[in-house]
């Protein structure tokens, strides 16, 4: 089970429309079952960021832990999503 | 007018689904999703009642017994943009800001006189909000409509104004925030940063945002932020060690479950707002358009985190000090990166400039907050929310926002000729704008002769 985490600036809208569209990816991709998604907010999550495996964030993070975020923009503007699939699949897989 | 009384009587949480459902398949989503989706936001306004009770039974009591006590005025609870966000859409005048959103963007793209398309139609409620409390204070339907609409010209003028800013501050392309909450407060900051730069030592002062984003880590969970409130407000009132704490989780539980709810409301909504935004897209292909955004996408910065981080306890401190606010910040305590994530970029990330402006800022909002109580407890109870007896609640953020005084008090003033004056000057800015953008167009074309002019010098 691979924990994935998609968070915003609320943990209300953004994150809402983007936890929406990669919970039916999952389920396409039949993947469903091998994780387990959360939906929050920045400000709450700041200091647990290494429970998760994989990381969607749709609002910007702080330059030290870029790294390990994926931006989750694509999905909300509908460019370069494929690519961003490839990255969770990638953080998936390793 | 008897059907559509019954209709309204209805209440939010089964006219919203029935609207949802009819907008949805107009935008052609399948009628199975759609019936899902209407019947989603129905649930969340359903969640949402509930929550919004608790909050106002137990944090209602005791911000009395505060006042009682220390002859405090904070009676009035803020109950936070989520809640606030479904009282402006819970009414059928709201509701109707979504296609009034989707038909003035439109027309503002056809004209050519916004480069915003907007595809974040959720934040319309902005507009519905200022609609609803006109609605609340004149009993004018017409002039809560035309209210939506002016104030819908001016997010489109400001999504045009803040675009290079975000752009080159946040590093997002062609995306701008036409968000009603925060991008008024761009205009805001300016003046404030012209003033600082003038300021001798204030203006060469810094600090390290990432530094104190770090220190003041679990106080940004808003989780923690409610639990805290619930302490100090038990305290405060004179409750027992029982019942502070006690009240202290149910304040923590406000925090968690409110956003929850309204996550509920956006799930439901996002077919329809995407089904929006893609007719929108699909009408204006290929144009070097700006997309207009939830602002929420910049709040994650470190400066925006931090300096909202410090602006909470001076924000509660104002509510205390300053005479005659009656506004209890509380919900919107977890807001106030809105308020403040577009003076940033104004301030080029200066985290004291930030403090500074936001915290003026925010402190006269307390008292726009107070004025419009009324208006906002009338609004909430005609989109039927329950909120017991003599509570009266408001909205710390989108009252403090200054488009709200101007729209309600020019409203109150001269009604239909106030707002009519607001709509003709933000008209008039869009198309001299257009004007100047063509203007610039023709410069750049000339600027590569300039160069080798200069190279001749």
């Amino acid at each position: 089970m691979k924990k994935l985490l998609i968070m915003c600036g609320t943990g209300i809208a953004t994150s809402t429309i983007v936890t929406e569209k990669v919970k039916a990816w999952l389920k396409d991709m039949n993947l469903n079952h091998n994780v387990i998604l959360y939906q929050s907010k920045i400000s709450d999550e700041l200091g647990r960021l290494n429970e998760y495996d994989i990381i969607v964030s749709t609002t910007m993070v702080p330059k030290s832990m870029k790294e390990n975020v994926i931006d989750g923009v694509p999905l909300l503007t509908g460019i370069g999503i494929d690519a961003m699939y490839d990255e969770i699949l990638e953080k998936m897989n390793g | 007018m008897s059907i559509l009384q019954w209709f309204v009587d209805l209440g939010a949480s089964v006219m919203l689904p029935i609207i949802i459902f009819l907008f949805a398949l107009v935008l052609g989503t399948k009628p199975g999703k759609a019936f899902r989706s209407g019947l989603t936001v129905g649930i969340g306004f359903i969640g949402l009642n509930l929550v919004i009770g608790l909050l106002t039974d137990s944090l209602g009591p005791a911000a009395q017994a505060m006042v009682d006590n220390f002859g405090f005025q904070l009676h009035t609870i803020d109950i936070g943009w989520p809640a606030s966000a479904a009282i402006s859409y819970g009414t059928a005048l709201g509701s109707l800001a979504i296609p009034l959103g989707l038909a003035v963007n439109v027309i503002l793209l056809m004209t050519g006189l916004t480069k915003t398309m907007n595809i974040d139609v959720w934040n319309y409620w902005h507009c519905a909000f200022t609609g609803s409390l006109v609605y609340a204070l004149t009993s004018d339907f017409a002039l809560g409509l035309f209210t939506i609409v002016v104030h819908l010209l001016l997010i489109f003028l400001l999504g045009d104004l803040i675009a290079k800013d975000i752009e080159k501050f946040y590093g997002y392309r062609n995306i701008t925030f036409p968000h009603a909450g925060s991008a008024p407060s761009y205009l805001v900051a300016k003046p404030f940063n012209w003033m600082f730069d003038r300021i001798p030592g204030f203006n060469k002062l810094a600090a390290n945002p990432e530094a104190i984003q770090k220190r003041l880590g679990i106080f940004g969970d808003t989780t923690v932020m409610g639990v805290i409130i619930g302490i100090v407000i038990g305290l405060l009132a004179g409750y027992n060690v029982t019942e502070t704490l006690q009240l202290s989780v149910q304040t923590g539980a406000v925090m968690l479950l409110m956003p929850r709810m309204v996550s509920l409301l956006m799930e439901g909504l996002a077919p329809v707002s995407e089904a929006a935004g893609n007719v929108v897209k699909k009408r204006f292909p290929g144009r070097d358009l700006y997309i207009g955004m939830d602002s929420a996408l910049s709040v994650g910065h470190p400066t925006v985190l931090s300096a909202s981080l410090l602006i909470v306890p001076i924000t509660l401190f104002l509510a205390v000090i300053l005479p005659g606010n009656t506004v209890l910040p509380f919900g919107d305590l977890a807001t106030i990166p809105f308020l403040i994530c577009l003076m940033v970029p104004v301030f080029n990330g200066n985290i004291i400039r930030t403090v500074i402006a936001g915290s003026l800022y925010i402190g006269v909002g307390l008292y726009i907050a107070t004025w419009v109580t009324p208006l906002f407890t009338d609004a909430a109870k005609a989109a039927s929310f329950d909120m017991g007896t003599n509570t009266s609640i408001s909205s710390l953020v989108d009252g403090a926002v200054w488009t709200t005084f101007i729209f309600v008090g020019l409203a109150k003033l001269i009604s239909w000729y106030g707002i009519g004056f607001i709509g003709l000057v933000v008209l008039l800015l869009l198309v001299s704008r257009r004007k100047i953008d063509s203007n610039n167009q023709t410069e750049e074309i000339e600027k590569p002769l300039e160069k080798i002019s200069g190279i001749d010098n």
